[in-house]
């Protein structure tokens, strides 16, 4: 097994657009970093005298409520967690390289993007190619050779991942200094304040960010082990990533909404927000989502090792 | 002999159209067999069905003693094959397809990979990528490809496609030298039916799905009636007295063109002399594996 695995991961490094990705993509990151310390000036900046400045937040806000009480959800949530960090001695994040590494999940989806492409040539180019005559006249079964292609397509997002939060610390560190990892983050978990470390928070955050990102990424692997077409597998599943909170937005009030797979790939509703649909809870989502990738990975494995290679 | 491959009555069926009917035919070690059929008479979906990329609806192909569906993987250790052309991976040099196809067997070491490099003649172009490659060098790396593993059973389509006669004549030479040397059995398929007819040493005509004809080259020779051209003259005489003993009787040039079974040969040229005929030259050439092949298959037709 692991020597297919090695086999598919020399495949991917051979071809060129696999290195044109990784190039562009530090290059946006970087460039990324390099707008924000140009363009962007933290508008408040809180100094040794936080507190006082927190309470005069505060009260400004329980102004605003009054006049307007529409205000009233977000700035509760904050009056809370305000007073929370007084009470704690919790000093309010500065922009900081942590700020810098946690937006930076933005980037999560152009890994999806690259992965997605990838996944949708893993075995629709073997076809293309016309290799694929010479990988299933081998001594190894079919699905290890499925298992060692989809196994190579999440090393590759992961080796993208761990890049990125690497990256991000690097260049936060070196633009907007780093702090220490233990600093303390505070959020609200309905209504609740929570605290948890800086670095076990922004890898929470990174890691909800990657469960679209496998549920994509697996749809175009099955797309393009079952129609064996990599333009198809990367237009369908960029297209549903895209369209997904709209797809359940627009059934959200039918009984069967939270069975749509978009319902339930936002784990961090569950941490920091409320859910997208009433009655969504964080097991019923897991359970949702084991079955869907399950679905896929068997749609995959059922086409790919039944089929006759007829003609590639 | 004991065979090393035997097919089994095979039936395959795609959609409506019944594509291999009871198919059964033996390889034997240390030979090398001609797979030959027009277009669409089922070759490729046989040597498909052999190498496992293609399942069967009843029958079985066995391979030392391994059957390809129920020990798919025991079987595909003694086979090596070209399916079609030697498609690589084109953004890879040829050594690294090779080390890519070599970790898919067992027991395959760097310096096999070497070995079998310069076997084929690549060992000078091994480490440029393969879009570079001509035909003929994805010849060789296709037929490097399938001698990795030391196969019992080498399976080449069309293997002399896009080769130069030289090249032609070294892969002939060495596809013999490893069926006589290292007692592998080779299945091949070409349409080049001369061609087939220096390298194989016996032959299955596959048409319509169904086995019409398996017959050893040498068979074919003794069977095959000889096209004999006399050059002759006077011409007239020599052409009345051989409408006397034969019916095909052709007079071109200088000669007459008849065909005859070959012990006939020398009564008809005393009658020839006996006749104050004279004879300049006797021109022999037997029937070609191409004419066998038409006679077999008849009007070529595909249902």
């Amino acid at each position: 097994m692991s020597s297919l695995i090695r086999n598919e991961w020399m495949k991917l490094f051979a071809q060129r657009s696999t290195w044109i990705m990784i190039v562009l993509f530090v290059c946006l990151i970087t460039g990324y970093a390099l707008f924000m310390t140009t363009d962007f000036a933290p508008s408040e900046e809180y100094g040794g005298d936080w507190k006082q400045q927190l309470q005069q937040e505060n009260e400004e806000m329980r102004k605003n409520m009054e006049e307007a009480p529409a205000t009233a959800n977000f700035s509760g949530d904050q009056i809370r967690l305000n007073e929370y960090r007084i009470q704690n001695n919790i000093a309010p994040d500065n922009f900081s390289g942590w700020n810098f590494v946690q937006e930076n999940r933005l980037f999560v989806s152009i890994i999806s993007l690259f992965t997605i492409i990838i996944a949708a040539g893993s075995i629709a180019n073997e076809f293309r190619w016309g290799s694929i005559k010479l990988l299933l006249i081998r001594p190894v079964s079919r699905t290890k050779i499925l298992l060692s292609k989809f196994i190579t397509v999440l090393l590759f997002a992961l080796m993208m991942l761990v890049g990125l939060f690497l990256l991000s610390m690097g260049l936060g560190a070196l633009m907007f200094g780093l702090g220490t990892w233990t600093e303390p983050h505070v959020f609200l978990q309905g209504g609740e304040v929570k605290e948890m470390t800086i670095l076990s928070y922004s890898l929470m955050q990174y890691g909800f960010s990657s469960v679209n990102l496998l549920m994509m990424v697996t749809f175009a692997f099955m797309i393009s082990a079952v129609f064996r077409n990599s333009a198809l597998a990367i237009g369908t599943a960029i297209f549903l990533m895209m369209s997904g909170n709209s797809i359940v937005a627009f059934f959200a009030d039918r009984a069967w909404a939270k069975y749509i797979l978009f319902a339930n790939t936002d784990l961090n509703q569950f941490v920091t927000g409320t859910p997208l649909i009433e009655g969504l809870t964080m097991p019923f989502s897991i359970t949702m989502l084991s079955i869907y990738f399950l679905l896929f990975l068997v749609a995959s494995w059922l086409v790919f090792t039944k089929r006759d290679i007829a003609s590639a | 002999m004991e065979s090393i491959m035997k097919l089994e009555k095979v039936n395959k069926t795609i959609g409506s159209h019944h594509v291999i009917k009871d198919l059964s035919f033996e390889i034997y070690p240390g030979e090398v067999f001609g797979f030959l059929g027009p277009n669409g008479a089922g070759k490729t979906t046989t040597i498909r069905m052999m190498v496992g990329l293609m399942s069967m609806n009843s029958g079985d192909i066995v391979i030392a003693g391994h059957s390809v569906h129920k020990q798919r993987n025991q079987a595909m250790k003694r086979i090596g094959a070209i399916v079609e052309n030697p498609e690589m991976y084109p953004f890879m040099s040829g050594w690294k397809n090779l080390v890519h196809f070599a970790r898919m067997g067992e027991d395959v070491s760097e310096e096999r990979i070497k070995e079998v490099v310069k076997l084929v003649g690549l060992e000078n172009r091994i480490n440029d990528k393969v879009h570079k490659y001509s035909l003929g060098m994805r010849q060789r790396l296709g037929i490097a490809q399938a001698l990795l593993h030391r196969p019992s059973v080498l399976i080449l389509d069309e293997p002399t496609n896009g080769l130069d006669p030289s090249g032609m004549k070294e892969i002939r030479a060495y596809i013999q030298r490893l069926a006589k040397v290292e007692n592998v059995a080779v299945i091949v398929s070409s349409h080049i039916l001369s061609e087939m007819e220096m390298m194989c040493d016996r032959f299955g005509v596959i048409h319509n799905g169904e086995l019409v004809d398996i017959q050893s080259v040498n068979d074919a020779i003794a069977d095959a009636d000889m096209e004999v051209t006399i050059e002759a003259t006077p011409l007239a005489v020599a052409e009345r007295i051989l409408k006397e003993e034969t019916d095909h009787v052709m007079t071109k040039n200088d000669c007459c063109q008849v065909v005859l079974e070959k012990e006939r040969i020398p009564e008809i040229t005393v009658r020839l002399v006996e006749n104050n005929v004279n004879i300049y030259s006797i021109y022999t050439q037997r029937k070609t594996l191409e004419d066998q092949f038409l006679k077999v298959i008849g009007d070529g037709v595909i249902e």
